[in-house]
């Protein structure tokens, strides 16, 4: 369990992050989403022990960030946003210098790099120097080295930037495997990617904590999932009597498309078995349907609305604390 | 838990001979002090210093240049590309961190003064009538206090990459610690009578000439091991504090 208690870091004058506060549990996957300048990587940094707070605790299994440093690090897996690696060393060789770092012994090192390396597809490359690689294997090598001493805490700022969609999904694979034993927080810019891969949503607004709610949750909150159909045939009243039949209909919205076709859609919370009732009102009318289907739900959207600072129906915002 | 100080060390040894700025600065010491050893030679014909005294003398003044060369890229170049943060969260002691770096650099500066010892030989070879002049008890014994001051520039570099944020600085600060108490010195004697003395008084270029010619003491070894351990231990301090990145 990782708990982030009243987390305050100054540089100097400036406050980065103020009395931030929240938990999480092994198999979270936490997404920390801001605007540039909000104070994620510093959490991060924090977390990984690389900064020291200047008030406030952040705990791992009950240790001690700044007491137990040692121990809190060596259950902790870090990737910072720029990737540092030594371009001089093979990934092969940075691998089997990192697992030594992180206290295996040589032989389980050894046996460690090569399985991280399999793992994130950079078998091939293990001889490869690092300073010949492109950013995205560049990244697998970090987040390899991340994951080499199997941590309890995985820490990823802004994974997936930059990437191709193969690299992308390859890596998100990994980071949800590592999330089974594992507490992840992980930033980044890419919400649509981060709203497929994050289990819960941290907002940062200018180093404070302005929102906090789990992906089912912000997928439950809105108007729901719109049904669109296209009909030919019928007239916009004929249209708006029959959509006033079902749940939500009232709120139906007609409009004529360009080749003759009308569109019916409301946005009230549906079922996959409105689809059919709709599909079997209209052949009742003697209407013909082109299509019907009920969109699938934004995520997107409602994160930027939160990255952006605007109120997001459903999600309450917030005063600094978030449970676990 | 077991030390990773000589992993770290192997690892930034390795980087410091994987191009040619390590093997180029290691050619260049020797070339400065070979045309040191030369001048002195050739000033000292005749004179009563010993030739290993003088193959000291003409190292010391170099070994603060070696020492920062070797230095400045330990934690400031680790700083300008970022693996600093990686280093620093991985589950490393300080202490193993700070003498890894120490003992990279230390190696490279060592090195530098073994290698110097071809002077030695190539000048027996050259002068086979020199040979009476030559110690080799003397000539240990100026490599033993030169490897002992080398402890204590590195030390002192060690530290200057630390707090600085560029290699050139970290260069430069190594080389202004270790030169101004020196700087001062002279300029104290410059006052005093004894000026005729001049750069023979400096206590780095008198503590090698005495050993070589036999007159050992324990203040500079005391001096050399106090003041890198006491660099050492303010390292340290400073990376378990984590004063060092947000500057």
């Amino acid at each position: 369990m990782l708990e982030v208690v009243q987390i305050t870091r100054c540089f100097g004058r400036r406050t980065a992050l103020e009395n931030v506060s929240f938990q999480a549990a092994p198999g979270d996957i936490v997404g920390v989403l801001g605007p540039n300048g909000a104070g994620k990587s510093t959490l991060l940094r924090l977390a990984a022990c690389y900064l020291q707070p200047t008030r406030g605790a952040i705990r791992l299994n009950g240790m001690d960030s700044f007491r137990d440093s040692l121990a809190f690090r060596r259950r902790t897996g870090y990737l910072p946003e720029c990737c540092p690696l030594y371009d001089d060393m093979t990934v092969g060789e940075y691998l089997l210098y990192r697992a030594r770092l992180k206290g295996l012994p040589f032989l389980k090192a050894r046996i460690r790099a090569r399985e991280m390396a399999e793992q994130l597809g950079l078998g091939e490359m293990r001889g490869r120097a690092i300073g010949s690689l492109s950013l995205g294997c560049r990244r697998r090598t970090g987040l390899a080295d991340a994951l080499l001493a199997d941590p309890r805490l995985l820490l990823l700022d802004d994974p997936i930037a930059n990437v191709d969609a193969i690299e992308c999904e390859r890596i998100s694979a990994c980071i949800t495997t590592a999330a089974r034993h594992a507490t992840v927080l992980v930033t980044g810019h890419a919400l649509s990617q981060l709203g497929v891969l994050c289990t819960r949503f941290l907002v940062l607004r200018a180093g404070r904590l302005s929102a906090a709610v789990s992906r089912d949750d912000l997928l439950a909150t809105g108007k729901g999932l719109p049904l669109v159909a296209e009909i030919s045939g019928a007239t916009e009243a004929a249209l708006k009597r029959i959509a006033a039949l079902f749940p939500g209909g009232e709120q139906a919205v007609v409009s004529l498309l360009t080749d003759g076709w009308w569109r019916l859609s409301w946005p009230s919370q549906q079922t996959a078995s409105i689809r059919d009732a709709v599909a079997t009102e209209v052949a009742r009318q003697g209407w013909r349907l082109r299509s019907v289907e009920l969109a699938e739900p934004q995520l997107e959207p409602r994160l930027v609305d939160l990255v952006a600072g605007r109120v997001v129906a459903g999600v309450p915002v917030h005063t600094g604390v978030e449970g676990a | 838990m077991k030390s990773v100080a000589p992993l770290i060390g192997w690892r930034d040894l390795r980087a410091a001979l994987s191009g040619m700025a390590g093997y180029g600065m290691l050619a260049g010491f020797l070339a400065l002090t070979g045309w040191s050893f030369a001048e002195l030679l050739r000033r000292n014909e005749g004179g009563f210093v010993s030739a290993q005294a003088i193959w000291g003398m003409a190292i010391a003044p170099w070994l603060p240049v070696l020492a920062a060369a070797a230095t400045m890229r330990l934690f400031a170049e680790e700083r300008q590309t970022g693996t600093l943060e990686t280093l620093l969260t991985a589950p490393v002691r300080a202490g193993d961190l700070v003498l890894g770096k120490f003992l990279a650099a230390y190696s490279m500066v060592a090195a530098g003064i073994l290698l110097a010892l071809v002077q030695v030989w190539a000048l027996r070879q050259m002068a086979p009538r020199m040979d009476g002049d030559f110690s080799a008890v003397g000539l240990l014994a100026a490599t033993v206090l030169l490897l002992l001051q080398a402890a204590a520039w590195t030390a002192i570099g060690t530290l200057a990459s630390l707090l600085a944020k560029q290699q050139a600085a970290a260069g430069l600060l190594t080389v202004l610690c270790i030169g101004a108490p020196y700087a001062l010195y002279a300029g104290v004697l410059a006052w005093m009578p004894r000026i005729q003395h001049g750069i023979w008084q400096w206590p780095m270029l008198v503590d090698v000439a005495d050993a070589a010619t036999g007159l050992f003491s324990l203040a500079p070894l005391v001096l050399y091991v106090s003041v890198a351990w006491c660099m050492l231990f303010i390292g340290v301090r400073l990376v378990e504090a984590r004063d060092i990145q947000t500057r």
